[in-house]
């Protein structure tokens, strides 16, 4: 559903990367689309128009990825 | 979705430790993956698998399990997965490449020990990782001394077969290889209770070509210039490939080498053009060891090949399909592995050569040789290929390092200064 | 035009401004803030040479606490800056062996001055500064009086290669009445096989010279040059060779 998702939103050049979730929005592993606050609508409509089903939408402060090693 | 504690649970696996891990797995990925700009679209797939990465493939394989299916865990590249494959099985590359598993492995493990070794070890005693904790057998197999002593160990936990790998690579050696594969052979037939055929095996070695044909369009994607893929990335879809489903792991890998073949018709790149080209040599970079292609690719410069386990040293050469009976399909496949130049073998010069072509074909300003800290074989073997690469006036420096943040700035100061030179 | 040369060791930042041909030198202990240390160096340089800082042109940096240098418009490897300093100061040297607060390095250079190859020990004490920091606190002495303190005719052979073990070592050796002076002489060789072996597996090409803070002391330099089997070079602003080396650099832009 993640990966469909990305389609229809690359299809509409609305910027979105694939990411494990972070821990923030939820503790179970899985995978999460990162988007612009400002594309919200727009993937809102995405998403019902194409009968996607998402966990919930979180919003969560921008910040600087820093290297962590595992 | 999905949901995976269950799963976990049914595994056996210590949830609240596990927890740890994936609590900085999102962070350590974003941190490495997700700065970059402009990644190929086909790294999609790759970046949904590791963000489901101990859920979709360990459900895949339980599944297999309910079927009646059986699970083999592999260490090497010189298992030949064609042997499961063709018996119905799924083989799958264990590999330990995080500093989360090492303290596991150090419980049982003499402290200097290569981090792969004690990070395998200790993600099956630790039952951190579900990869560890589904096969019905695991492999091992003679190459270097500390693994063949840990598979000792790790065989109180697990069914194990242990492959014999030659040292030399004489025609006797082959056909004592070739002797090893026709025992994992009746090992698997007896652990599947499927027989291997002349018609199975001949498929599996076309699958497992297929995939080595994919791998090999990706990587020469990556003789471009501009390179139209950074050299993590790539590593991640080697890594990736190890342990994925054979037929989805070539799709996936042909989609991407569809899409960078546009790219390179576009001369579009993910480096500035005149950024140094590197090749990484030496020991394997098991996921999610990416520490030094970060270190390399964030100080600008571009890695372009791997000559490793995993890189090069995992799809080169083909098995001969031309073999029509099982004895003929079990001596093309001990011939393809025999080629892979391990530093377990003695002479390895045969590794001199791939790393003099390799930086030919991929056009290489500089070879970083790394190996894992304590790995013997390939620090002792790094006097003789500095020499060979000094003779012929290729820049070449080598490191050895670990799992940890630790050396992390001292990394980066040797790592400046050879890109230094290489500007001049 | 006006540079300056900030490198931002373990234990001291060193900082040369460089105006129309003349040199600043300023020195100050790095302290637990690297990026208060550089500043200070900066103002202190500004106050020798009577420049205000907007008349700087370019500020570069090195050195392990370069990663904190706002101030620095570039920051290049203390492995370039020393080549680059030492071209200046000793042109015709072709190696390098650094001793520095807690690494030790060799770099091999080429007939332009270029780096052709380098090998650093920056993971273990033995051999750097800090070893001689640890062991001269051990015998109450200042690490700027050591090298005075030895005497080569009285060396005990400090056989630990640890320096946590070695200090173990010197106490015992002082509780038993040895001669403080041949301890030290010990010392120096215990630091002096150390690079010269890191220098031997880079390959060695005279003329040699001897950078870097632990330069200063004669007794290294003799143990040095004892276990390599040459004579080494030393500049009388051998500490500054890295700070040197980046306002160079920073003079040419490179």
């Amino acid at each position: 559903m993640g990966l469909l998702l990305k389609k229809k939103l690359d299809e509409q050049d609305i910027k979105a990367r694939v990411s494990p979730t972070p821990r923030e929005a939820s503790k179970s592993c899985g995978i999460s689309l990162i988007v612009d606050e400002a594309d919200l609508t727009l993937i809102k409509q995405t998403i019902t128009e194409n009968n996607i089903e998402i966990m919930k939408i979180v919003s969560l402060a921008r910040k600087e990825w820093k290297y962590r090693s595992t | 979705m999905a949901d995976y504690q269950q799963m976990w649970t049914d595994l056996g696996m210590d949830l609240e430790k596990h927890d740890v891990l994936c609590e900085v797995l999102p962070e350590a990925f974003g941190g490495v993956y997700l700065t970059q700009q402009d990644r190929p679209k086909g790294m999609d797939f790759y970046d949904f698998v590791v963000s489901e990465i101990h859920g979709v493939r360990p459900a895949e394989m339980i599944q297999h399990q309910k079927e009646g299916g059986k699970v083999f865990g592999t260490f090497c590249v010189y298992v030949p997965d064609e042997v499961v494959f063709a018996a119905g099985g799924i083989a799958a590359g264990l590999c330990g490449g995080s500093q989360f598993w090492v303290a596991g492995g150090e419980k049982v493990l003499p402290a200097n020990t290569c981090p792969l070794i004690k990070a395998s070890v200790g993600a099956r005693l630790d039952k951190t990782c579900p990869f560890f904790l589904i096969p019905d057998m695991y492999v091992g197999e003679t190459t270097c001394d500390g693994k063949k002593k840990a598979w000792e160990i790790l065989a109180g936990e697990v069914p194990f077969h242990i492959i014999d790998i030659p040292q030399k690579k004489r025609d006797r050696d082959i056909a004592a290889f070739a002797a090893e594969i026709q025992d994992f052979i009746g090992v698997v037939e007896k652990v599947t209770g499927n027989q291997i055929t002349a018609e199975s095996l001949g498929e599996a070695i076309k699958l497992i070509n297929n995939k080595r044909r994919a791998l090999q369009r990706v990587y020469n994607a990556r003789k471009a210039s501009p390179v139209p893929i950074s050299g993590k990335d790539a590593l991640l879809v080697t890594q990736i490939n190890f342990y994925d489903d054979p037929a989805r792991a070539a799709q996936m890998a042909n989609n991407l080498a569809d899409e960078l073949e546009d790219r390179i018709s576009r001369q579009a790149g993910v480096f500035p053009d005149n950024a140094l080209r590197i090749m990484i040599s030496g020991t394997p970079m098991a996921i999610p060891n990416w520490k030094m292609h970060h270190i390399i690719e964030s100080l600008g410069a571009a890695v372009v090949v791997e000559e490793s386990c995993t890189g090069t040293r995992y799809f080169e050469n083909l098995v001969d399909e031309s073999a029509t009976t099982l004895d003929g399909q079990i001596q093309a496949l001990a011939e393809r592995y025999m080629k892979t130049n391990c530093a377990c073998f003695t002479p390895n010069t045969a590794r001199i050569d791939d790393i003099v072509r390799l930086a030919d074909e991929y056009k290489v300003d500089g070879i970083i040789d790394t190996n894992l800290q304590f790995c013997n074989l390939y620090s002792t073997e790094s006097y003789l290929i500095k020499q060979a690469l000094t003779e012929r006036n290729l820049p070449i420096m080598h490191i050895e390092t670990d799992y940890s943040e630790q050396d992390f700035e001292q990394l980066r100061t040797r790592v400046e200064a050879f890109l230094e030179m290489l500007r001049k | 035009m006006v540079v300056i040369g900030v490198d931002i060791g373990s234990v001291a930042t060193k900082g040369i401004l460089i105006s129309d041909g003349i040199q600043h030198k300023t020195i100050f202990p790095t302290g637990w803030s690297p990026r208060d240390t550089s500043e200070a160096v900066i103002a202190q340089l500004l106050h020798l040479s009577g420049m205000e800082r907007q008349r700087v042109t370019r500020i570069f940096g090195t050195g392990y606490g370069r990663v904190a240098f706002d101030q620095a418009d570039k920051t290049i490897t203390e492995i370039k800056c020393h080549a680059r300093g030492i071209a200046e100061l000793l042109p015709e040297v072709r190696t390098i062996i650094d001793i520095g607060g807690q690494d030790s390095k060799v770099i091999r250079l080429g007939e332009r001055g270029q780096v052709v190859d380098f090998a650093m020990n920056d993971k273990c004490a033995a051999g750097t500064g800090r070893f001689l920091q640890v062991m001269a606190t051990t015998l109450g002495l200042d690490v700027s009086d050591l090298g005075s303190a030895e005497d080569p005719a009285q060396r005990l052979a400090i056989s630990s290669m640890c320096t946590v073990f070695a200090e173990s070592e010197i106490i015992g050796l002082m509780a038993k009445g040895n001669p403080k002076s041949g301890i030290v002489a010990g010392l120096h060789q215990s630091v002096g096989k150390r690079v010269a072996a890191m220098a031997k597996r880079l390959g060695i090409q005279e003329p040699i010279a001897f950078t870097g803070g632990v330069a200063i002391n004669q007794g290294v330099k003799r143990a040095l040059e004892e276990e390599l089997g040459s004579s080494v070079m030393v500049s009388e602003v051998c500490q500054y060779t890295g700070a040197l080396g980046a306002a160079l650099l920073a003079l040419e832009n490179v």
